[in-house]
C-alpha cells in the first residue's frame, strides 16, 4: 500500500492531494449517480407521494427547498474547514476545495432562498415574511456574496486566499449565533403570520419522508458533483498558468 | 500580550484624534443627521417616534461606525505607517487591540453627543435606566469596534475598501444590532427587564467570542 501514509505528518500533508485524486476518480460515478437519484426523486414527487391535505400541489416544492437548505450549510462548513487547514498548511489545494465549495453554496442559498419565496407565495400569501429562518439565510446570503467579494477585489498586491481564509472562519462562527438572535428577536416579538406548515420532519408521514430523504442524497449528489467539476476547473486553470509561465522563461532564456 | 503596545497604540491614535477633531467631530454631525433622515422616512406619529426611537440610534451609529472604521484603519496606511508598526517588535495581536480600544473610545465619545439627540427626538423615556442604558451600549459598541476594525483591515486589502466594508460588516452585526434595538425597546417600554437581560447577556457573549477570534485571526490579515 504505497499510497498509504506512513506518519500523521504525511497523513495531514497529503490529505488534500490524497482528497483531490479521490475526487476526481470518483467524478463520473458521483454525476451518474446525481442523475439516477434525481430522476429517481422525480418520479416520487410526481406519482408516488400522496398529495398533501391543506396544501395541496405547491408543498411539493418542499422536497427540492429543504434539501438546499440543508446542503448550504454542509456547503459552508467545507469552507471553513478548508479556511482553517488552509491557513495551516498553506497548500493552494484548500484553498481551491474552499473558493469552490463557497461558489457552490452560494448557489444553493439563492436556490433555497428563491423556492422558499416560491412556495410562500401560495401557502403564505406573500413572497417573503421576516420569518426567523427567511431571515437568517438571507443574512447567509449576504454572509459568503461578502466573502466571494473579497476573493473578486483584492488587490493585486494581497493574498487572497489568506484574506478570503480569514473571512469563511469568521463568517461561519457567526451563523449559529446569527440564527439565534434571529429566533429570539421573532419569539419575543410574535408576528401574526399564517403558519399553516409545523416544523418540517416533525410529524412527517413516512412516504414523505422516504421521498425527502431521498432527495437530500440525490442534492448532495449534485452538490460533490459541481464542487468537484468547479475544483478540477481551477487545479487545470492554475497548472496551465504555471506551465505558461515556464514556457515563457524557457522562451526568454533562449534567446 | 504586550498590554503597553496596545496601551501606545491607543495612546497615539487618541492623540491623534484629539489634534484634529476631524473625524469623530464629522461623525456625530452625520450620525445625527442620519437619525434625523429616519424621521423624514416615516412622517411618523408620537407613537411611531417611540417605536422607531432605538432602532433609528442603532442603525445611525452602525453607519457612522461603517464610515469610522475605514478611515481609523486607512490612517495607518498612509505614509506606510502600518508597515512600520509591523517591523516594530510588536505581538499583532496587541496592535489590534490597540486599535480596537481606540475605535471603541470614538465611538463611546459619539454615543454621548448622539444618544441624547436621538432620546430628544424620538421622545423616548428612559423611565430612569440610564446604568442599564449605558451598559447596553458599551457592550454592543465593544463587540461592534471589534468585527469594524477587523474588517477594516480586510476590507483595505481589496480595491473596493470602503464600499466592501459595510457589506462584511453588516450582515455580520445582526446580532449586536438586535440585541441593541430590541434591548433598548425593552427598557424604553419598561417592565421587561427579563428581555433586556437576555439581549445583554447575548451581546456580552457576542463580545467575547469575536473578541477574541479576531484578535487571533488579526495576524492573518496583515500579515505581509
Amino acid at each position: 500500500m504505497s499510497w498509504w501514509p506512513r506518519s500523521w505528518r504525511q497523513f495531514w500533508s497529503t490529505l488534500d492531494g490524497r482528497t483531490y485524486h479521490m475526487m476526481l476518480a470518483a467524478r463520473p460515478w458521483i454525476g451518474w449517480l446525481a442523475v439516477g437519484t434525481m430522476a429517481v426523486v422525480f418520479a416520487l414527487v410526481f406519482w408516488w407521494v400522496p398529495l398533501e391535505a391543506i396544501q395541496g400541489y405547491p408543498q411539493k416544492i418542499f422536497y427540492i427547498h429543504v434539501p438546499s437548505a440543508w446542503i448550504m450549510y454542509a456547503a459552508f462548513g467545507v469552507v471553513f474547514a478548508s479556511s482553517i487547514l488552509y491557513l495551516w498548511k498553506r497548500t493552494p489545494l484548500w484553498d481551491i476545495f474552499a473558493r469552490c465549495a463557497a461558489e457552490v453554496g452560494f448557489l444553493f442559498v439563492t436556490l433555497a432562498l428563491v423556492t422558499g419565496m416560491l412556495w410562500g407565495k401560495p401557502i403564505w400569501g406573500t413572497y417573503w415574511t421576516w420569518d426567523a429562518r427567511l431571515t437568517s439565510t438571507l443574512i447567509l446570503w449576504f454572509i459568503y456574496g461578502g466573502y466571494l467579494l473579497v476573493r473578486a477585489l483584492a488587490r493585486p498586491d494581497a493574498d487572497v486566499a489568506r484574506l478570503a481564509a480569514v473571512v469563511g472562519i469568521v463568517g461561519f462562527l457567526d451563523v449559529p449565533i446569527i440564527h439565534l438572535s434571529v429566533l429570539w428577536w421573532r419569539t419575543l416579538h410574535p408576528e401574526p403570520v399564517v403558519m399553516i406548515i409545523d416544523d418540517p420532519g416533525g410529524g412527517l408521514p413516512a412516504s414523505m419522508l422516504i421521498t425527502l430523504l431521498t432527495s437530500l442524497v440525490a442534492v448532495s449528489l449534485i452538490f460533490t458533483w459541481l464542487w468537484i467539476q468547479r475544483v478540477w476547473q481551477e487545479r487545470t486553470a492554475e497548472n496551465l498558468a504555471l506551465l505558461e509561465a515556464l514556457l515563457d522563461r524557457r522562451e526568454r532564456s533562449a534567446r | 500580550m504586550g498590554w503597553r503596545a496596545a496601551g501606545a497604540i491607543l495612546a497615539k491614535d487618541l492623540r491623534l484624534e484629539l489634534r484634529r477633531v476631524e473625524t469623530v467631530g464629522t461623525m456625530v454631525v452625520f450620525a445625527v443627521l442620519v437619525a434625523t433622515m429616519f424621521v423624514f422616512a416615516g412622517d411618523p406619529t408620537p407613537q411611531d417616534l417611540r417605536r422607531l426611537g432605538p432602532g433609528a440610534l442603532w442603525v445611525s451609529l452602525l453607519f457612522a461606525g461603517a464610515i469610522g472604521f475605514g478611515r481609523w484603519f486607512a490612517q495607518e496606511e498612509r505614509n506606510q505607517a502600518l508597515q512600520g508598526l509591523l517591523v516594530s517588535p510588536v505581538d499583532r495581536a496587541a496592535l489590534f487591540a490597540g486599535k480596537w480600544a481606540g475605535a471603541t473610545v470614538f465611538l463611546l465619545g459619539i454615543e454621548c453627543a448622539l444618544v441624547p439627540v436621538t432620546l430628544t427626538m424620538y421622545q423616548l423615556d428612559m423611565r430612569g435606566a440610564w446604568g442599564e442604558l449605558a451598559l447596553l451600549l458599551a457592550t454592543v459598541t465593544i463587540g461592534y469596534s471589534a468585527l469594524g476594525t477587523f474588517f477594516a483591515a480586510v476590507a483595505a486589502r481589496t480595491t473596493a475598501g470602503e464600499l466592501l466594508l459595510p457589506i462584511l460588516l453588516f450582515p455580520l452585526s445582526v446580532p449586536l444590532i438586535l440585541a441593541g434595538a430590541e434591548g433598548g425597546q425593552a427598557l424604553v417600554e419598561g417592565g421587561r427587564m427579563g428581555d433586556y437581560w437576555s439581549w445583554l447577556s447575548l451581546a456580552v457573549a457576542f463580545d467575547v467570542i469575536f473578541g477574541t477570534v479576531c484578535t487571533l485571526a488579526f495576524e492573518y490579515v496583515i500579515e505581509e
